[in-house]
């Protein structure tokens, strides 16, 4: 069970954690309740502990937020003693219980056993599952009256599978409800668990694989002979397994028939939760899209997609015409509309943009590969991208990671004036976060890997590992990649670390300005620049600068020395002497080698003089320098 | 099971057709289906039937209107309907559930189960 304790008062949380562990929950403490709401967002809790006075979101805004957007795990109160008034307004907000400080550390456990017990896994002092035993009171498990000599984690491990029988866990999911997020196993610690319950179980005399493997999904109790066989009403379980393998072929052919369909469907939830996060929707969209998320919710489970119907109810209540939504009902309906979209992808494995025509990514939005295996960590990525107005692509294996790259990346050949063959890559994605172990594979993977990463202009890349070596770090490193993290991942860091890996590395909103005389050399710039999306204005005739200057805004200036009627030098004297541009830096680049001009250069105000032997990838070099050394000034004057 | 002909009145096709699949494959029952009320009132009336299958949100007839009128019309009055519906919340499915329908199913129903369940229903 996986508690999430808000609590201000580090001693209080303190003393209060230790309890809770002695206990056997995996618990997560959030000093304020922003940082409360962003666990939630993150991890499921089986019950939260939540003191009323909180910094940046109190206890009472927590509840309301937590209810309305059909959070239904317990919540427990912690309330001063004079506080009566609170204890109301709580339980009016959805709390269920209230204990008030100082603890009485017994009545407290006492009743989170009790509200446990109301959720959706009823809590019985003792548990059954034919001749196993666990006494939830007593912190006992026993097979034929046989004490199991377990550990804590294999006994909490046992716990859940009674708790929740005929329930298949993945590895992910026993981390989840086990361990705490400060807690890091990867899921090879899982495996160990099962493997050491098993052996205990084994050894007390139970049937091999009580706890039974259910391949490509997880564990199990393992179902008697008589239970594993479907409820029919022919009587002829033989026939019968043959009809419900017939209808569920039949069904796939339905599906298969009827996805573009769907892909539409969803199309129109993401048309509605984009307008939403913008503001713009209208009665209209919310209406189709109200009744669009109606039909899915009535559909979907039918196909075996029973998490995609209850993600389309939950979006189906919140768009209801007469309902007003705040906020975070907002920020909820955009989650759970991004979330469906995985449901869909994940469900058939495929990439939905070949699913339905209208379902491709939205190419105003920013986009994100992540190439990633473990599904609820994705999961949770691609609703927090949702929300800050990202798309994420999602790559389960290797293969679809490929495909992925290759479809988003594009390589043009093309001739200068000069007649000298270029060529341009241009790629759609905006960043990859990438599981480094897909790519312990092969060396041809990290070949790939490298091409992907060093693009022109270079794409943010981050890796995500269980394992935390310095052998990892270097090859990441060797790789160029932009950030390293160690799992477990929270999904905000990640994605803040993109957006700051993205603003270092995109310049494509960049504006140069080039003037020269020169119609070829004006070309040979635009082909250079062309690849990595700077925005560039060429003048050839000086008479037309100061027009341009002031119209087009650029951030880098880039003269000719030697032109008709005005010289590069007293064009770079008149920026100067204009305080818009006092900042703006300014190259010349010549066929003047001689330092007495160079000098001039200088004294009217140049940044840097090149010699025009140097046009080609060392003047790109050159430019991104001075590009990005004059944007960290900017945002340094900003800060300051 | 007893043969049975069943009319599935549905306006959304993939549930249309997943239903007939299910009726068919597990049970053999011979089924017509419709897609809009008034399609279903017409087969309603012209064929015999031993149960309907009534989507409720359609739109130009509801389900409702349209289980009015084969309440109405003494060919189709006795037959008895089963209305299908994602209507998830406790008020709607009260109100269905007061009317002289013989069963409610809500959507998603469980495809492997359905079939024995309105052969339960209907015996």
């Amino acid at each position: 069970m996986r508690i999430l304790l808000i609590e201000d008062d580090e001693c209080i949380a303190q003393t209060l954690e230790n309890v809770l562990r002695n206990e056997h929950y995996a618990v997560d403490v959030a000093v304020d309740g922003q940082l409360g709401w962003d666990l939630v967002e993150t991890f499921s809790y089986d019950l939260i502990l939540l003191d009323v006075l909180l910094p940046k979101l109190d206890g009472i805004q927590f509840c309301q937020r937590l209810r309305s957007c059909n959070y239904q795990m317990p919540v427990l109160l912690l309330t001063a003693q004079d506080s009566g008034a609170d204890k109301v307004m709580g339980l009016n907000a959805g709390a269920d219980d209230y204990v008030v400080k100082p603890f009485d550390f017994p009545e407290l456990l006492a009743r989170i056993r009790v509200l446990l017990r109301r959720g959706n896994a009823p809590l019985f002092p003792v548990l059954h599952w034919e001749n196993l035993q666990l006494d939830s009171g007593l912190c006992r498990a026993t097979y034929q009256n046989q004490v199991l000599n377990l550990t804590p984690k294999e006994y909490r491990l046992l716990e859940l599978f009674l708790r929740n029988q005929n329930q298949v866990f993945s590895r992910s999911a026993v981390l989840e409800h086990l361990w705490s997020s400060e807690e890091v196993p990867n899921e090879d610690t899982v495996t160990a668990h099962i493997k050491g319950l098993r052996h205990k179980l084994k050894q007390a005399g139970a049937p091999t694989n009580t706890i039974e493997t259910v391949y490509g999904l997880g564990y199990r109790l393992k179902l008697s002979q008589a239970e594993s066989v479907p409820p029919t009403f022919s009587g002829q379980s033989t026939s019968q397994n043959s009809i419900h393998q017939k209808t569920k072929a039949g069904l796939d052919e339905v599906w298969e028939k009827f996805k573009g369909q769907n892909g539409d469907r969803l199309s129109t939830l993401e048309q509605a939760s984009q307008a939403l996060r913008t503001g713009k929707i209208d009665r209209e969209l919310r209406q189709k899209a109200h009744q669009t998320a109606h039909k899915l919710a009535g559909s979907l489970g039918i196909f075996g997609l029973t998490e995609g119907s209850r993600l389309a109810r939950e979006v189906e209540q919140m768009l209801h015409p007469e309902r007003n939504l705040d906020e975070s009902q907002i920020r909820h309906v955009i989650k759970q509309v991004a979330a469906l979209r995985l449901e869909l992808e994940t469900a058939f494995n495929k990439r939905l943009n070949q699913i339905g025509t209208k379902g491709s990514p939205n190419q105003s939005l920013p986009l994100l590969l992540v190439i990633e295996n473990d599904l609820k960590l994705a999961k949770q990525i691609i609703v927090k991208a949702a929300e800050q107005g990202l798309q994420v692509e999602l790559a389960p294996d290797l293969a679809a990671a490929k495909a992925a790259i290759d479809g988003a990346i594009s390589v043009e050949n093309t001739h200068d004036k000069l007649g000298n063959q270029t060529h341009s890559t241009t790629h759609s994605l905006d960043g990859v976060l990438l599981n480094l172990s897909f790519f312990d594979l092969d060396e041809g993977s990290l070949d790939q890997l490298a091409t992907l990463i060093n693009q022109t202009p270079p794409l943010p890349v981050l890796f995500c590992t269980t394992h935390d070596g310095v052998a990892e770090r270097v090859k990441a490193t060797r790789l160029g990649t932009h950030a390293f993290f160690q799992k477990p991942l929270v999904p905000s860091q990640v994605l803040e670390t993109i957006a700051r890996v993205r603003s270092q590395v995109c310049i494509s909103n960049f504006k140069v300005m080039v003037v020269d005389d020169d119609p070829q050399l004006l070309a040979v710039i635009q082909n250079l620049m062309s690849p990595w999306g700077i925005q560039l204005a060429t003048v050839e005739e000086p008479l037309q600068f100061w027009n341009t200057l002031e119209t087009f805004s650029p951030d880098l200036l880039l003269l000719d020395v030697e032109m008709p009627r005005f010289s590069g030098i007293e064009l770079c004297q008149i920026v100067r002497n204009a305080p818009r541009w006092s900042d703006l830096p300014i190259l010349f680049l010549s066929v003047h080698t001689d330092t007495k001009i160079e000098h001039q250069a200088f004294e009217a105000g140049a940044n840097a003089y090149f010699s025009k032997s140097i046009v080609g990838p060392e003047l790109v070099t050159q430019m991104l320098n001075r590009l990005e050394r004059s944007q960290l000034l900017r945002s340094m004057s900003h800060d300051g | 099971m007893t043969n049975k002909r069943i009319l599935i009145i549905d306006d959304e096709a993939d549930i249309r057709e997943a239903t007939k699949l299910c009726l068919e494959v597990a049970a053999g029952w011979e089924i017509l289906t419709a897609s809009s009320g008034i399609e279903g009132l017409q087969t309603a009336a012209s064929e015999p039937l031993d149960a309907i299958l009534l989507d409720v949100m359609m739109p130009d007839m509801d389900g409702l209107t349209t289980f009015e009128k084969l309440q109405a019309n003494p060919k189709t009055q006795n037959i008895p309907v089963i209305l299908l519906t994602a209507k998830a919340q406790p008020a709607e499915q009260r109100q269905f559930t007061q009317l002289a329908v013989t069963a409610v199913i809500t959507k998603p129903y469980d495809p492997l189960t359905i079939a024995s369940y309105i052969a339960e229903v209907l015996n």
